[in-house]
């Protein structure tokens, strides 16, 4: 019954998808025209370990839930510890499985902000270029750096149907020029036949667009997770609702949202103390109970996977995406703006494995409900 | 209990100036918070940390070896790590033509190489491919954005390597195959291959040589088998080398549970005593006093106990010593005094013979904790003390003696803290043993400890007369500690006691530290007579000053600062401060003779002039000695000299008032009255009362100043206190 159910409702998206021909994503006139409109026929999901490997659970995941692209995090892009004004890869991600079959993938390349807060003052009165000039040339080279490993990583492990970059990037109104400086150099840099999309954080909505064929809105990390005594720093609609007022983007946007769960450490002054996954409560020699998604712990241990040294009255609560919230704020969000297909974050089968596989489709199926509408 | 160090420490220093101290005194303005640091105190024993041979040493010379050849180590080093790629190419060309004109300068060995060695031809081609893996791997390690791709120029270049290498050892040639395995290994980790890299040590480990080559190479797999998340097998190869960092980076949990792991994979490793010491130090310190108390400190002695019990109980390592002080130590830490000690009993039974000290300093440690000053705590901290001063004069080497004057602006209290032995020693006796003695009203013997504590480091080095540089004219030994800070401010009978004894000790005890300590005659013969001035018992201040030299003088801080010492002590006038006397040399002696003259004088002279006028010259020399010739009856240090800050000196100038008021009372002759008054500037009291006598007619016909006559003008010392300087 299941099956038959699940069947039913990927060929009905299909068959929607198929006859719902006219792109929302075709950016006629606004100058932002995605080079593949017809895209967003499928659900995408993002993968942000360090090691790129798929069990039995992550893979049946990809073929159940019709995940047509995989936004794999390649490397991050750091300042360099020898040269203040330069940049270096960092947390490569190393690949110990083939990519799927059937399944894009699309690079993306997480930059730290500060990588772009370039004070070029300084170096100008040295080298007597203009500012403009030198941080042109920076950036240029940033960018050139970050397109020409992409490339040698993708012919590295067999990744011939790349359509897409990513931009990952919390760019302020400070850095906004020099990230919009690094989209175009990166598209520039690019083949023709490979399009730049970034991602979009809700804040930045407010701020001009950025120079790039698509973007991912995410819907995720919306609460300040240091504070104990946020609800929910994963997800919380109330949280989100004030960036969605009067939104007018003018970029054709996919939406991201969490499907994650994760533990916050507390010291015993209520100091953020360390993220942590996984979690097991069995050990009620660990941790005890003390409200709801809250514990204590009690004895002294140490957690190897998030290298984290927990002590007796640390506190440690739980956040999770949970359907109910989805479901709430992607209305919010399906009203406020014009979404395409929907994205979750991250792929991760012990994570994942705490929805239902009907509840997993839910969030995708909205989204194809979505395209439909348009 | 080991918690709140500092606020701890306070308190016993504080329970220790209150115990010796009525008054703050003019001299010393360190305070024995400075002494606090413990930071050398919980050293477990030596620390040997062995130094491995540096591999590029071991390889020249397996160079030579391998090319029998014997040329000095530079000629060799020169080929193997700063000839270029490309030189070496050319020197193999000319090995295969005979020809070396090509090749540009070289060297005598690299001749004899190129023309007539057996092995030459292999060797070189050998570094032909070390040289390459090196260079492409710096090439890599250099362009931070480089990434692997198969076939591209690098990894095209270390697959030769790999290649080369593999063919080479499975054809057995005159190289060694721990050189071929090596860059086999470093080729492959570039590569990533780090399966095969360790497949291969797998293979080939039993033909390897167990020379410096074989560690180099077992480092290599214990990367890869850390890249490959086998990080147990990892650590055990890291242990084997004593890599201490990669341990403890990759060993889980917090310090102690590392030095646990540490201990489970290699018990006899080198680290444990300086990684105990870093522990014990920690510990010692107790929580964080800013922080909320967590009991994380007594957690963490309880488990480091546990740890420590587990290794004495199963007896895998060979160095106990470390082991045993920890266990005492952490005992000592939880109050646990009696198991403390006998795990330092046990310690000193079933460790190796240089921990024997250590462990009694310990002792000394705890015991100085746990006891009362009694006469079996004194025989015990005898026995103690003779091992521990020992060890201090038996360590004292030059090189202590440089650190031991290191004190520079900061003075004695940091230079003292730079010789374990005087270090941890001193400091237990300050902390625990003195206070204790004090509290048993022994305060003799609690200075007796002090002058030991002290001065023995500087005895043994012989530096009793340092002066650092920056302050020469300083004397930051005689006037800094707190041995001086005690005999300053103690009551005067225990000081007088003290020096009694100098040359008399009552027992066993003080005979040891007598011995040992400071017991230089002159210089507490001036601080008693010293005392005696403050206590204006000038008759016994002369007895002590008299025994004082000249050279001693010298030495003294107000001596070598300024004019204090020239300061005319019988001065009226107190707002000039221009009197000075021509010769400073027995300053004090000469003034206390004189004050014991005056006071002889006019307690038993007929004539009541001679007495009036004895009694006005004593009064103002009392007046004088707490007063701008502070000097006297204190010792001057870094800060600036105000009365009013110091107990006793009000009450002096008071004294010394009622004196004048009471000796003019015995004038019968009017004109010598009028003498004295008029050096007191009473001139409106001349011309109502004297004004028959030739002073009284001078003052009228020369003193038309109104503030002449103002009644108070002697009292306005505090004026003219301020006008000193």
């Amino acid at each position: 019954m299941k099956k038959t159910h699940k069947l039913m409702v990927c060929v009905l998206s299909l068959i929607l998808l198929t006859a719902c021909g006219s792109s929302w994503s075709s950016g006629e006139g606004d100058g932002h025209s995605s080079r593949y409109p017809d895209r967003k026929d499928g659900n995408g999901i993002y993968y942000w370990r360090t090691t790129f490997k798929l069990d039995s659970v992550e893979q049946q995941f990809l073929t159940q839930n019709d995940v047509k692209r995989m936004y794999v995090r390649f490397f991050d892009v750091v300042k360099s510890k020898y040269d203040n004004s330069g940049s270096t890869p960092n947390a490569t991600i190393t690949f110990k499985d083939t990519v799927p079959e059937g399944v894009e993938i699309v690079p993306t390349v997480y930059v730290l902000n500060n990588v772009l807060d370039i004070d070029k003052r300084a170096q100008s009165k040295y080298t007597g270029e203009s500012e403009s000039e030198l941080l042109a040339e920076n950036i240029d080279l940033i960018a050139q750096k970050i397109v020409k490993r992409v490339m040698l990583m993708c012919k590295a492990h067999g990744i011939n149907t790349v359509r897409e970059v990513q931009v990952d990037c919390d760019w302020t109104k400070s850095t906004r020029n020099n990230f919009d400086q690094l989209c175009r150099r990166m598209q520039n840099a690019l083949p023709d036949s490979i399009e730049l999309s970034a991602t979009i954080r809700l804040h930045q909505l407010r701020q001009s667009v950025p120079p790039v064929g698509r973007g991912v809105l995410m819907v995720y990390n919306t609460g300040n997770f240091r504070n104990i005594n946020t609800k929910n720093s994963i997800i919380d609609l109330n949280n989100i609702k004030p960036y969605l007022r009067d939104v007018d983007y003018d970029l054709p946007l996919d939406v991201a949202y969490p499907a994650f769960e994760w533990s916050l450490l507390y010291n015993e002054r209520n100091e953020f103390a360390g993220i942590m996954y996984n979690m097991d409560w069995s050990d009620k020699k660990l941790y005890k109970p003390i409200g709801p998604n809250l514990y204590e712990v009690i004895s002294r241990h140490y957690r190897k996977s998030d290298e984290v040294l927990l002590k007796p009255g640390y506190k440690i609560k739980v956040e999770q995406s949970s359907i109910e919230e989805l479901k709430r704020v992607k209305q919010a969000i399906d009203a406020a703006v014009t979404s395409g297909s929907t994205i979750l974050y991250h792929l991760d089968s012990k994570n994942l494995s705490k929805y239902a596989e009907n509840e997993i489709l839910e969030i995708y199926r909205n989204s194809t409900d979505v395209a439909v509408r348009y | 209990m080991p918690k709140m160090k500092y606020l701890r420490y306070i308190v016993i220093a504080l329970m220790l100036q209150c115990a010796i101290n009525n008054y703050a005194c003019g001299g010393p303005s360190y305070h024995p918070s400075q002494t606090a640091e413990w930071c050398q105190m919980y050293q477990p024993g030596p620390v040997e940390v062995p130094i491995d041979e540096q591999f590029s040493r071991v390889n020249i010379e397996l160079w030579k070896e391998d090319t029998y050849c014997e040329y000095p180590d530079s000629m060799v080093a020169e080929l193997v790590y700063k000839y270029p790629l490309s030189k070496v190419e050319k020197l193999l060309k000319a090995l295969e033509s005979n020809d070396t004109s090509g090749c540009g300068e070289i060297n005598e060995y690299v001749l004899d190489l190129v023309k007539s060695r057996y092995n030459s031809y292999s060797m070189l081609e050998f570094l032909c491919v070390a040289k390459r893996c090196e260079e492409t791997r710096f090439k890599i390690n250099d362009d931070e954005w480089y990434y692997p791709v198969p076939g591209d120029e690098y990894m095209s270049e270390l697959e030769n390597v790999v290649a080369t290498c593999r063919q080479e050892i499975s054809e057995g040639g005159s190289v060694p195959l721990y050189r071929w395995l090596l860059q086999e290994m470093r080729a492959l980790m570039s590569l990533g291959r780090y399966e095969e890299c360790i497949a291969r040590w797998n293979e080939l480990r039993k033909d390897i040589r167990n020379n410096a080559f074989m560690k180099q190479i077992e480092l290599i797999v214990a990367q890869a088998l850390e890249h490959e998340g086998r990080i147990a097998d990892a650590l055990v190869l890291y242990a084997k080398y004593n890599e201490e960092d990669k341990l403890f980076s990759l060993i889980e949990g917090d310090r102690i549970d590392r030095i646990e792991y540490l201990y489970g994979i290699n018990p006899n490793s080198p680290y444990f005593a300086s990684k105990l010491y870093v522990e014990l130090t920690d510990l010692s310190q107790g929580d964080n006093p800013y922080e909320p108390e967590t009991g994380q400190t007594l957690r963490d002695s309880e488990r480091l106990l546990e740890l420590s019990k587990r290794v004495i109980k199963e007896r895998r390592t060979e160095n106990m010593g470390p082991w045993y002080y920890t266990a005492a130590t952490c005992c000592g830490f939880l109050s646990r005094y009696s198991e403390a000690k006998e795990f330092i009993r046990q310690g000193c039974q079933k460790s190796k013979r240089e921990y024997y000290p250590y462990l009694r300093m310990l002792h000394m440690y705890i015991d100085a904790q746990q006891s009362g000053y009694t006469r079996d705590y004194e025989q015990r901290l005898l026995s103690d003390l003779q091992c521990v001063d020992n060890e201090l004069s038996g360590n004292m080497t030059t090189e202590v003696k440089t650190r031991l004057c290191e004190s520079g602006y900061y003075g004695y209290h940091v230079s003292a803290s730079n010789y374990y032995w005087n270090d941890a020693m001193r400091k237990i006796l300050i902390k625990y043993v003195v206070p204790k003695a004090m509290s048993a009203n022994k305060p003799v013997k609690a200075l007796q400890l002090l002058a030991y504590a002290d001065y023995r480091a500087f005895n043994i080095a012989g530096l009793e007369h340092f002066r650092p540089d920056y302050y020469y004219w300083r004397n930051p030994i005689d006037y800094a500690t707190l041995a001086f800070e005690c005999a300053d401010t103690m009551s005067l009978s225990s000081l007088e006691q003290f020096v009694a004894e100098l040359d008399n000790p009552k027992d066993v005890m003080s005979r040891f530290l007598l011995s040992r300590g400071y017991t230089n005659a002159d210089y507490w013969n001036e601080l008693l007579g010293t005392r005696y001035l403050r206590a204006c018992e000038y008759d016994k201040a002369v007895a002590c000053l008299e025994k004082v030299s000249s050279e001693f003088q010298y030495t003294t801080n107000v001596w070598s600062s300024g004019n204090y010492m020239k300061r005319n002590p019988f001065n009226y006038d107190f707002k000039s401060r221009n009197s000075y006397i021509d010769d400073r040399l027995d300053y004090k002696l000469r003034f206390a003779s004189e004050m014991a003259e005056l006071t002889r004088i006019y307690k038993t002279a007929s004539d009541p002039n001679r007495r009036a006028a004895a009694m006005i010259r004593c009064a103002v020399g009392m007046r004088n000695s707490v007063d701008f010739c502070w000097a006297l009856t204190r010792y001057e240090d870094f800060v600036m000299f105000y009365p009013e800050e110091y107990p006793g000196v009000e009450e002096m100038i008071e004294k010394s008032e009622k004196m004048i008021e009471q000796a003019f009372k015995l004038f019968t002759n009017k004109e010598i009255e009028a003498e004295y008054r008029y050096e007191f500037f009473q001139y409106q009291y001349i011309v109502d009362n004297l004004i028959q006598t030739s002073r009284g007619r001078a003052v009228i016909n020369n003193c038309d100043i109104w503030r002449d006559y103002a009644k108070n003008r002697y009292k306005d010392y505090l004026e003219a206190m301020y006008n000193i300087y």
